[in-house]
């Protein structure tokens, strides 16, 4: 944003700077060397106005960002409702910052996703991309929001299920290995 | 059928029975008269060996053991679940098995049914593993009996594709038989001829047994792959489930990604 008290103000120094030279020297080197000075105001005038103006534009930004950050976080623990219980370690909970180099996050802390993950790779394959990605996506969000993670109840009944299925498989898997194995002593294949 | 009576099932198939005398098994309807039948079969005159009376007396299976064979006395069917369970375990260790059904008129549905699930467990060998018999014949006339066992051979015929022996027996004129010493008595019981032709059933007991195994181990092997089958959808609907509800958050990481990206760019041109 421009800063018109600022222009007029260097305009009058150099003005007042300007007069006082002339006044006391009417030689031609000295006006040259006075109109050099003048510009040199202007110009450090003009840089000063432009970093302060830089620096509102990034604060601003920040500003922003932050607030933007935060919005997107409630709309991430809404998203998680029921399957994984968000819990906040503190403020700020959007801990990304921008940089310029575009934007940090500070250093991942990987058991803030652990539980969960290590809850899902207990009865979905860690290799189905599928489940990689959810936990990637997890470990991701921990490292954006200052936030710990825990299945919920629901998400650890539906484990606990789909151990039970597992459990039986094994188990009809046995009794078949047992049958096949009384087929042939029966003499009787399927 | 759970997966717990399946593993019982499987390893009473695995032990079999080959060492064991022949079993015969009474089976068939509350107060059809199973046990006083079987107490007339194993000679129990004026002794109970089988407990009888009107009302709910069998409630677990109960077997006398002669020098030839083991006869089983099951709980009557469709008085509970829990009897019926216990029935059916008895009735599978069967050789034979004797549905008793009371003369006053043709087999109830329900009875069709447990004739149904029983031939299937015989497989092959129901048609010469199965008897029917009609007690407490002396209750009714002749002639009602007769028109009661044709309508039986019918109905075995449509629904089991075969018609088992049909027997009409009267414990109770076996039992005055025996006390009073009349042999006429005795004969027209229908026990004796019954108990012959029991006798010269068991008498091949280990090639019943082996095709009786053989049809329960196929009939086992269908039961284990269905479970097998619905244990794993189940499975797979979990984790269908599982994955979709992550799947919102997903999408949510997704433009949190793209929101760092595209406002790191533009502070960088700041």
């Amino acid at each position: 944003m421009p800063l018109p008290w600022l222009i007029g103000a260097a305009v009058v120094g150099l003005g007042s700077a300007l007069v006082a030279a002339l006044k006391s020297d009417d030689k031609p080197s000295s006006t040259i060397s006075t109109a050099e000075a003048a510009r040199r105001a202007q110009e450090a005038a003009t840089e000063q106005w432009r970093k302060t103006e830089q620096k509102q534009k990034k604060d601003n930004a920040r500003t922003l960002f932050a607030e933007a950050g935060v919005v997107i976080g409630t709309s991430l623990e809404d998203a998680l409702h029921g399957i994984v219980d968000v819990m906040s370690l503190g403020e700020p909970t959007f801990t990304a910052t921008l940089t310029t180099q575009g934007y940090r996050l500070p250093p991942g802390d990987p058991s803030r996703a652990y539980e969960v993950g290590h809850a899902l790779a207990e009865v979905l394959p860690m290799h189905d991309p599928v489940i990689a990605r959810i936990s990637e996506q997890l470990d991701f969000y921990t490292a954006v929001y200052n936030v710990h993670l825990q299945g919920s109840r629901t998400l650890y009944r539906q484990i606990m299920d789909i151990q039970a299925a597992d459990k039986e498989l094994v188990t009809l898997d046995q009794i078949a290995q047992q049958l096949m194995a009384l087929q042939t002593e029966l003499g009787t294949p399927l | 059928m759970k997966t717990k009576d399946m593993q019982e099932q499987v390893a009473a198939l695995a032990i079999g029975q080959t060492l064991q005398k022949p079993i015969i098994v009474a089976y068939g309807l509350m107060n059809a008269g199973k046990s006083f039948l079987m107490n007339m079969l194993t000679r129990h005159v004026d002794t109970e060996c089988f407990k009888t009376n009107d009302v709910r007396e069998t409630v677990a299976n109960a077997q006398f053991e002669s020098l030839s064979c083991i006869y089983v006395d099951t709980p009557g069917l469709d008085a509970n679940s829990a009897d019926d369970e216990q029935a059916q375990r008895g009735v599978s260790r069967g050789d034979v098995v004797i549905f008793v059904h009371q003369p006053q008129g043709e087999l109830e549905a329900n009875e069709i049914g447990f004739l149904q699930s029983l031939s299937a467990d015989f497989g092959a060998a129901a048609a010469s593993n199965i008897v029917i018999v009609l007690s407490k014949m002396e209750k009714e006339s002749a002639e009602k009996i007769s028109a009661v066992e044709a309508r039986i051979a019918q109905q075995c015929q449509d629904v089991l594709g075969f018609a088992p022996r049909i027997f009409k027996v009267s414990g109770k004129r076996y039992r005055d038989g025996v006390l009073k010493q009349q042999p006429a008595m005795i004969a027209l019981s229908g026990i004796n001829a019954l108990d012959a032709c029991l006798q010269e059933m068991v008498a091949d007991v280990h090639t019943v047994r082996a095709r009786k195994r053989a049809a329960q181990v196929a009939a086992l092997v269908a039961k284990v792959e269905r479970a097998r089958l619905k244990a794993q959808q189940r499975r797979d609907g979990l984790h269908t489930t599982i994955v979709d509800s992550f799947a919102p958050f997903g999408e949510q990481v997704d433009q949190l990604r793209h929101f760092l990206q595209e406002r790191g760019s533009l502070f960088k041109k700041i």
